[in-house]
């Protein structure tokens, strides 16, 4: 707990204080993209790591974040801040519903059917031509107010600014939310859904909250993007992110806040270093992939999981 | 307190409980016995929400709970443990504990956001009373130990823990004494003596080891293949024919 807390602390001040030291528009464009995967993995992790179920459709509510953050600003020119809080909330109603349907199946059947969900989110993107130009995507996604100013160097600067906001934020939610008692039932029933219940607490509720909560952190995740990329395709709901997901969070160590971020880190560098590669990066990057599962299956930061809660007596403070 | 009437439950052709009924008053400690597969843990799991009663019903408190939610049951306070050890592996004995004491705590996600310092303060309260369970059953030397590097005997301490833990007022035991031994266990039945009254209103114990019954109970129901063979006080379960036959078989005529 006290660990996690200052280690992310840690990692916030680092990232704050990196643009000082690296500058570059490359650099920041990193930045960026490791931004959005923090909170992409984060909100991911959340099922995957507390709910303990593994939702492979978890790109639809980034999709869907990404669409609204899209149509919502293009159509009818709402400002970033409208248009991020509209995704957030839209996903989260996504996620009421899909995770309603979902969360009272269990293990692989699950996965399928979050999968289904995604899917035929992706085809509802590839032929509502009317409303999201079909393949053709949604382009010209207009710049926020504060990334309009200065060259593009200090556009991403503020992009990547932004980035940490909002990845603070959905951290710090998510910390308040993993230790606090919500977050202690949530976890009973990943560890045991008998026992949780016969305490009192009810599997359905607990999952459903944390998926509603895991899916709007998505939506955001969805909308910084769109600004970002300022396009929005069908492929938001595609299986790539959805791999690059999995594989920062099992990477990292899944039911820990720390995981993520550092799965988050080194799969964008990673993923960047490799380019050298050429065509073998993606083998490369598998073998990599391959030798965390085998030698490190709890993930790098999966030593925390077990000492989730300590107790210390606390010593009695000097008046 | 708890009052089970003709319960019932049929798994296809087999009847596992059949037309059982017994109540549990305030202050009692009241014992399932039977020989293996007689329906004591069935009847457990009927009462606590895990099967659903084929026929019969459950009243506790004045309330019908007859098909009531696992949780929604353990919420109005009739909170069991489990034959086969079931506490939460990867969490520590302390991390057990306090998840245990869940219905005690903060369920507003706002809350859980930002939290207040009334809810401060409620958070740091569970903690310590959590620590306080886990020093009264004997495990305070193991509070930060991850729950599955415990021998079987801190198991089935834990599992106490964890029930205590979520603040009963029926408990209800399957088996606690399950792998103890013979010193173990008479410690078990001190914990349970000072437990009723102090902790918890009533217990209810489903349990093979005969020394252990015999010294705590105020009163013991015997099933047999599904019915109620015979209930009463341990001198006349003890001296039951019927229940010393159904335990030992027939003596050869």
């Amino acid at each position: 707990m006290v660990f996690e807390r200052n280690f992310l602390l840690a990692a916030f001040a680092v990232a704050v204080l990196v643009p000082l030291v690296v500058q570059g528009e490359y650099a920041m464009h990193i930045g960026v993209l490791i931004m959005f995967s923090v909170m992409l993995a984060t909100s991911f992790n959340l099922i995957v790591g507390y709910v303990g179920e593994l939702p492979l459709g978890h790109t639809a509510f980034l999709g869907i974040g990404a669409y609204v953050a899209a149509l919502l600003s293009s159509t009818f020119g709402l400002a970033f801040h409208w248009t991020l809080i509209c995704a957030a909330v839209i996903a989260a109603i996504f996620g009421l519903f899909i995770g309603a349907i979902t969360l009272r199946l269990r293990g692989p059947f699950f996965v399928i059917v979050t999968l289904c969900f995604a899917e035929v989110l992706r085809l509802i993107a590839n032929n509502w031509i009317d409303l999201t130009n079909g393949p053709m995507g949604i382009s010209g996604i207009p710049k926020p107010d504060w990334a309009m100013s200065g060259d593009v160097l200090q556009q991403k600067v503020s992009f990547y600014y932004v980035g940490i906001g909002l990845a603070a934020i959905t951290l710090y939610l998510s910390y308040r939310f993993v230790y606090s008692n919500i977050g202690r039932a949530a976890i009973a029933v990943r560890e045991n859904r008998f026992v949780a219940q016969s305490v009192g607490i009810w599997p359905f509720y607990f999952g459903l909250v944390t998926f509603v909560l895991a899916a709007a952190i998505s939506g955001v995740a969805g909308g910084y993007y769109a600004y970002y990329v300022s396009f929005v395709g069908p492929e938001v709901f595609g299986f790539s992110f959805m791999i690059s997901m999995l594989i920062m969070v099992l990477a990292g160590g899944k039911g820990t806040l720390v995981g993520p971020v550092v799965g988050a880190v080194l799969v964008v560098l990673l993923e960047e270093f490799l380019r050298d590669f050429k065509d073998l990066r993606f083998s490369i990057f598998g073998l990599v992939v391959v030798a965390v599962v085998l030698f490190l299956p709890q993930g790098l930061m999966g030593f925390i999981t077990k000492r989730h809660e300590a107790y210390k007596v606390r010593q009695a403070r000097d008046a | 307190m708890l009052e089970v009437e003709n319960l019932s439950k049929r798994f296809g052709g087999l009847a596992a409980v059949s037309d059982v009924s017994f109540g549990v008053k305030r202050g009692e400690i009241v014992s399932l016995i039977g020989p293996n597969g007689a329906g004591k843990t069935t009847c457990l799991n009927l009462i606590t929400g895990f099967y659903k009663p084929t026929a019969g019903r459950v009243t506790y408190d004045g309330k019908d709970i007859t098909g009531w939610a696992p949780y929604a049951i353990a919420q109005g306070g009739l909170i069991r443990t489990f034959q086969k050890t079931n506490v939460l592996k990867g969490l520590t004995v302390f991390g057990n504990v306090l998840t245990a004491r869940h219905r005690h705590g903060n369920t507003s996600l706002l809350r859980a956001f930002f939290p207040g310092g009334a809810q401060r303060q409620r958070e740091r309260e569970l903690r310590d009373e959590a620590a306080e369970i886990v020093d009264k059953v004997g495990l305070r030397a193991r509070m930060n130990t991850e729950a599955d590097s415990l021998s079987c005997g801190e198991l089935r301490l834990l599992e106490v823990a964890i029930a205590i833990s979520a603040g009963p007022t029926v408990l209800m035991l399957d088996e606690p004494a399950a792998g103890l031994n013979t010193e173990e266990a008479q410690q078990l039945g001190a914990t349970l003596k000072t437990l009723v009254g102090n902790m918890v209103d009533a217990l209810l114990l489903v349990e093979h080891n005969m020394a252990l019954v015999m010294d705590v109970s105020h009163r013991i129901v015997v099933l047999n293949f599904g019915r109620k063979l015979a209930e009463g006080l341990p001198e006349e379960i003890r001296s039951n024919p019927q229940v010393v036959e159904a335990y030992l078989g027939k003596p050869a005529a």
